[in-house]
């Protein structure tokens, strides 16, 4: 058996070169769509310099902003983890805004029936629900996948439809709040509720359990036996049929865990933030989601930075909205713009490769 | 009584219908080509803006029409030079373009009509009634009492089934989507083919969106098209890539959708938000269990690159 | 001798560093069947890609008929009045017949009157080379060989006059092949000129008039053929014929039987029986060879045996074990490996580095992790010692296994079945698109198995390979397999046999 001594400084040169062509695409993603956006605003008489002023500094400006974008920054996070997760198994969940809703959903629905067990049991219980009704919920679109051929794009994205004519038809029916004046549900109980750490931010205690999130999908794609079988499913599904592979049981099992995330990230909204359920619950999450993912290049580590980008962007366009008048809206076109030059990069660095 | 529910039923189901089979036969084309294209919902969207705009401005629902189907393909062709010629991923190109043209029309509608967005009154289609025909019973008012764009959109559906059965272009198209180097080497060119195609999605996505704006609504909000665009890329499904089964699953969705109104006119005590999940539901059931043995285009989804 | 009708001079075309084509000159005559030979990568595709006009020279030039013909597309090359068989046929499946014969010459017009033109126009030409065709039928419903048939009816329909082959037996069952050469006499006999491409000397014999052969990318030797020797047409492919053989060690016969197919039956994707009735023994330490024309069940074989297809009826035993319905894991962790006829499909990872795809089966192995968690320390420690183990030369195994020249690849891909010291090994056609000293190398590799006492069973299109390897031949015909016979069965009687013959 040979020794083997690995040559550090060839694979730190590596490393640092990758890290700037990793670095590269997305930049320019973002630059491409600052400046589109900042043209478009041009173009409609804003005042340019004061509207991205007022947007930094509602994203960055006080403790207050600063705290809130942090906020904004974890659902979209968990769900951008729930994405990069299927899209790196090669599966097409669309679906992460359907799971988070029927997470919140099976959330709310269960509290009540939990009253006699001890508040730590309660909760933990909670985010278990939660967590396996996101990833039932995606499950039914892998299933469909797998056993019925149809395509998981289409039901994913038909599944969220369903699963947000549930959240309306709860909020206005069986969970509608005790008042019956607005529809929404009443809040959770306090002690279902997260720790408000810097009042009156909403900044809670569940922050940090993304970034902590984002390191175990990290692991589990890289460091673990199924991610390593994951990987390779994507990369080659024939070979890996080869290779004594349950190619199928991988693909439902990415497409559940994935859905698992989302409907975590719908528990974490509801106990650290809203306390209630209504139809507007998430402004499109699952579907930022998808440009938070593939921003980072489906790295789930990279998915932190990403996520506080986009956080700070929805965060900072609504004080824009306040000051500059300028609709906040204009977040989802510069998403859109991102999405588009990642996925146009992708595409010309697979044709310099071959 | 009941003849006349049923008469309601299919007269608002058919309208309800119309954008629906509009936008899944401009998909069939580009799937049939081999490109599939999640940015309907998107380019609807655009289409209905532009629509609204245009007919807002002008008073004149026609040009409203031409907008939309312009804005509609415009946005094809944003796609179309993404997915085609440089060959990026179509799906994520599709969902980009979602996310783009919601941020973008709802910015400049709210730039132009205000933060609050006043309630807007158009001058909309309105039914143009057929002499004769229209007095016919049941079908009368059903298919010959309603606005001239619906018209147009029912000749659609035997032109696009002629086009794509009968014609060089449509054997052409078919080619692209099953075997595109067979078609290449027959001496066609696939990406044009391809990129005419998406164009044609484009513009008939746009038609469909002017439709909700200027002949359905009459109006223009936010979000106007609640998802259409993603129930006909599973209607294209439904109707196995058939512009006639496209027209028939449309019309049992869009009856499915106008169920609600009629139950909520009829007082029947079930909530109606049940209804509004109903058309999900069906078409969810509908590709589970009635999908069998067809196929999609054998390289719907894949770029070509020569060699 | 008349003007030649396609005449190239001094075509050169290089890919990098590589001459894929250096200072090429030839002629192509009307009625006649030209015939260019040489190994994988000698220059044939890239010389008849130039006259498709898939390529552009960079240097030289032809002429077409006394004219100057630089095709930029394949469009110009059949507007030119060229047309070209490809290996993979170049039709619609879905379509039926005339759909593709429509398809993209608009010529036919898609009205009633134009498809009875067509048809009548179809059945015209159909009884002029003496053969029949259903139009109606769709193309995923014929047999290969009729496949194969309408592409070259599609293409005559189109007026050509230069016909480009390429390959044209490899896909083909004997008796197929037998009709494939009538129809080219009919042609030659109508004047068409006719480019036959091939590296099996002895068809090459058969049909051709004329003969070019091609190594590393020039003209090694230009032959008619009713003068010349298969022996001295083989010589100019490859001068040292003898490189693959003599290497066979002796087996020893006496050991016991490992692994046992009693009648195996599946079928193929299409639901056409693919396996029929397969039996055979293979015993420790030997090498069975499987020897049959590419099509005939090999891939249904390797798949069955790895428990990827189902079989319809038979039983498999290894050792005591029946592992007739055992899972492709379970066949893995008992003993069974494959090396599989295509490693880009069927064996490596893009986008996963080499580490990654030298170790796809040693990381589920207990020794590389713990509860599911990877020690990646081990693994990459592993993964060094089989590249060094089985010479893949690499730089940095953290680069894409993309990177890895053919030949390299090949060897991981090997070496990987190989490390994991498998009791059965089923190879197919396991130096298939790979160089010479690649080759020698993988052939020595499973000769050590051998002798290291694992029974092979070597899926094999070309019979050279079979004979420098294997200590039993046996043979599959339309999914029966004949044999086995001993090594010492002359390559006649196998040759024959691969076409169908009952000896």
């Amino acid at each position: 058996m040979h020794r083997i001594t690995v040559k550090v400084p060839n694979q730190m040169k590596r490393s640092f070169t990758t890290t700037l062509q990793v670095l590269a695409t997305p930049g320019l993603a973002f630059g491409v769509a600052t400046m589109i956006a900042a043209l478009l605003l041009w173009l409609n008489g804003y005042e340019v310099l004061p509207a991205l002023v007022a947007l930094v500094h509602g994203a960055f400006g006080s403790t207050y902003a600063i705290a809130e974008t942090v906020v904004r920054t974890v659902p979209l996070l968990i769900t951008g983890l729930a994405v990069a997760f299927a899209f790196r198994a090669g599966v097409w969940n669309i679906g992460a805004e359907g799971q988070l809703l029927f997470g919140a959903l099976t959330a709310i629905a269960v509290a009540p029936m939990l009253a006699a067990l001890p508040p730590y049991l309660r909760f933990f219980l909670l985010l278990l629900c939660s967590v396996g009704a996101g990833g039932l919920w995606a499950g039914l679109a892998g299933w469909m996948k797998l056993q019925r051929q149809v395509p998981e794009v289409v039901s994913t994205i038909l599944l969220n439809f369903i699963a947000l004519e549930l959240v309306r038809y709860a909020v206005h029916g069986p969970f509608m709040e005790a008042a019956q004046q607005f529809p929404q549900t009443d809040p959770l109980a306090p002690e279902l509720r997260l720790t408000r750490w810097l009042p009156p931010t909403r900044l809670h205690a569940g922050v940090w359990l993304a970034p902590a999130l984002a390191l175990l999908v990290h692991l589990l794609i890289r460091r673990t036996v199924f991610g390593f079988n994951l990987r390779a499913t994507a990369a080659n599904a024939t070979a890996a049929r080869f290779a004594a592979l349950h190619v199928a049981r991988i693909q439902l099992w990415s497409m559940a865990i994935s859905g698992a995330l989302a409907g975590f990230a719908g528990a974490m909204e509801l106990s650290g933030v809203t306390y209630r359920l209504y139809q507007n619950f998430s402004p499109g999450y699952g579907y930022t989601a998808i440009a938070v993912a593939l921003m980072a290049r489906l790295q789930p580590l990279a998915i932190i930075g990403t996520a506080l980008l986009f956080g700070a962007l929805e965060n900072g366009a609504l004080a824009m909205q306040r000051q500059a008048n300028v609709s906040a809206v204009i977040v989802n076109m510069m998403q859109g713009l991102v999405v588009l030059t990642i996925a146009v990069a992708g595409a010309l660095e697979l044709k310099r490769k071959t | 009584m009941l003849l006349n529910v049923i008469e309601n039923l299919l007269r608002s189901g058919l309208k309800l219908a119309a954008p629906l089979w509009l936008t899944a036969t401009g998909e069939t084309f580009a799937e049939r080509s081999g490109v599939i294209n999640i940015g309907l919902e998107g380019m609807m969207l655009a289409g209905a803006f532009a629509g609204m705009i245009a007919g807002y401005y002008s008073a004149n629902p026609w040009l409203g029409l031409l907008a939309g189907v312009a804005a509609g393909a415009l946005l094809s062709a944003l796609f179309g030079a993404l997915t085609i010629y440089a060959a990026a991923d179509q799906i994520i190109v599709g969902a980009g373009i979602n996310l783009l043209a919601a941020g973008l029309t709802g910015f400049l509608f709210r730039r132009i009509f205000g933060v609050t967005g006043a309630a807007l009154t158009l001058a909309a289609f309105t039914p143009v009634k057929i002499p004769w025909l229209a007095d016919m019973p049941l079908l009368g008012s059903v298919c010959f009492e309603q606005p001239a764009l619906l018209y147009l959109a029912f000749a659609v559906i035997p032109l696009a089934a002629f086009v794509l059965k009968r014609t060089h272009l449509g054997l052409a198209i078919r080619a692209c989507g099953e075997h595109s180097a067979a078609a290449d080497t027959a001496g066609l060119n696939v990406l044009r083919m391809r990129l005419g195609c998406v164009l044609f999605c484009g513009a008939m996505c746009g038609a469909a969106g002017a439709y909700l704006s200027l002949a359905h609504a009459n109006t223009f909000v936010e979000g106007l098209t609640a998802g259409r665009g993603f129930i006909a890329l599973a209607l294209v499904i439904f109707g196995r890539w058939q512009p006639w089964g496209i027209f028939f699953a449309a019309i049992f969705f869009g009856c499915a959708n106008a169920l609600q109104f009629q139950f909520q006119a009829l007082g029947s005590g079930i909530p109606y938000q049940i209804f509004l999940m109903l058309p999900y539901v069906l078409t969810l059931l509908v590709l589970i269990f009635a999908r069998g043995g067809v196929k999609a285009p054998g390289e719907l989804g894949k770029a070509y690159r020569r060699g | 001798m008349p003007p030649a009708f396609l005449e190239i001079s001094h075509l050169s075309k290089s890919f990098g560093n590589k001459r894929a084509l250096d200072n090429v000159s030839l002629q192509f005559h009307a009625g006649e069947i030209h015939a260019v030979l040489g190994e994988n990568g000698a220059g044939k595709s890239t010389l008849m890609n130039l006259i498709y006009g898939l390529l552009q020279p960079d240097r030289g030039a032809m002429q077409l008929g006394g004219r100057v013909f630089a095709p930029r597309s394949p469009r110009d090359a059949i507007r030119s009045g060229l047309g070209m068989v490809h290996q993979h046929f170049m039709l619609v499946p879905t379509f039926t017949v005339l759909e593709n014969f429509l398809l993209g010459n608009p010529r036919f017009r898609m009205t009633h009157a134009g498809l009875r033109n067509a048809e009548q126009e179809v059945q015209r030409l159909c009884a002029r080379l003496r053969i029949k065709l259903d139009t109606a039928r769709r193309i995923h419903e014929l047999a290969v060989g009729q496949q194969q048939r309408v592409e070259i009816i599609k293409i005559l329909l189109r007026a050509a006059r230069l016909l480009i082959l390429d390959e044209p037996t490899a896909v083909l069952a004997p008796q197929e092949v037998e009709e494939l050469f009538a129809l080219l006499r009919v042609l030659r006999e109508q004047g068409h000129a006719i480019i036959f491409i091939s590296h099996k000397v002895e068809e090459v014999k058969t049909i051709s008039d004329r003969v070019t052969v091609l190594r590393a990318g020039k003209v090694t030797g230009e032959f008619e053929t009713h003068a010349v020797t298969t022996a001295e047409i083989a010589h100019a492919i490859t001068p040292n014929v003898s490189a693959l053989t003599s290497k066979r060690v002796a087996s020893a016969s006496q050991q016991k039987a490992l692994l046992n197919a009693e009648a195996l039956c599946a079928r193929n994707s299409f639901g056409g029986l693919a396996l029929d009735h397969v039996s055979f023994t293979l015993r420790r330490g030997e090498v069975l060879g499987v020897a049959g024309v590419d099509g005939n069940g090999q891939a249904e074989l390797a798949e069955a045996l790895m428990g990827l297809r189902k079989l319809a009826s038979g039983k498999l035993w290894l050792e005591d074990w029946d592992c007739t319905a055992a899972t492709t894991l379970a066949r893995v962790q008992n003993g069974f490996a494959h090396i599989p006829a295509d490693r880009r499909e069927m064996g490596l990872f893009p986008g996963l580095t080499i580490y990654e795809n030298a170790a796809i089966f040693a990381q589920r192995e207990p020794e590389f992790q713990t509860h599911g968690w990877l020690h990646m320390k081990r693994i990459k420690v592993w993964s060094k010692r089989l590249v060094q183990a089985f010479e893949v030369r690499t730089d940095d195994m953290a680069l894409p296994v993309e990177t890895l020249s053919g030949g390299n690849q090949q060897k991981l891909v090997v070496g990987r079945e190989l490390m994991r010291q498998p009791k059965v090994l089923v190879a197919v056609n396991p130096t298939r698109g790979v160089d010479l000293a690649a080759t020698q190398k993988i052939h020595e590799l499973l000769l050590a198995e051998k002798a290291r006492g694992a029974a092979i069973l070597l899926i094999s299109t070309e019979l050279e390979e079979i004979y420098a390897l294997a200590d039993r031949i046996a043979v599959l015909f339309k999914g029966q397999l004949r044999g086995p016979f001993a090594a010492s069965e002359s390559r006649e009687k196998i040759g024959a046999r691969m076409l169908g013959a009952e000896i």
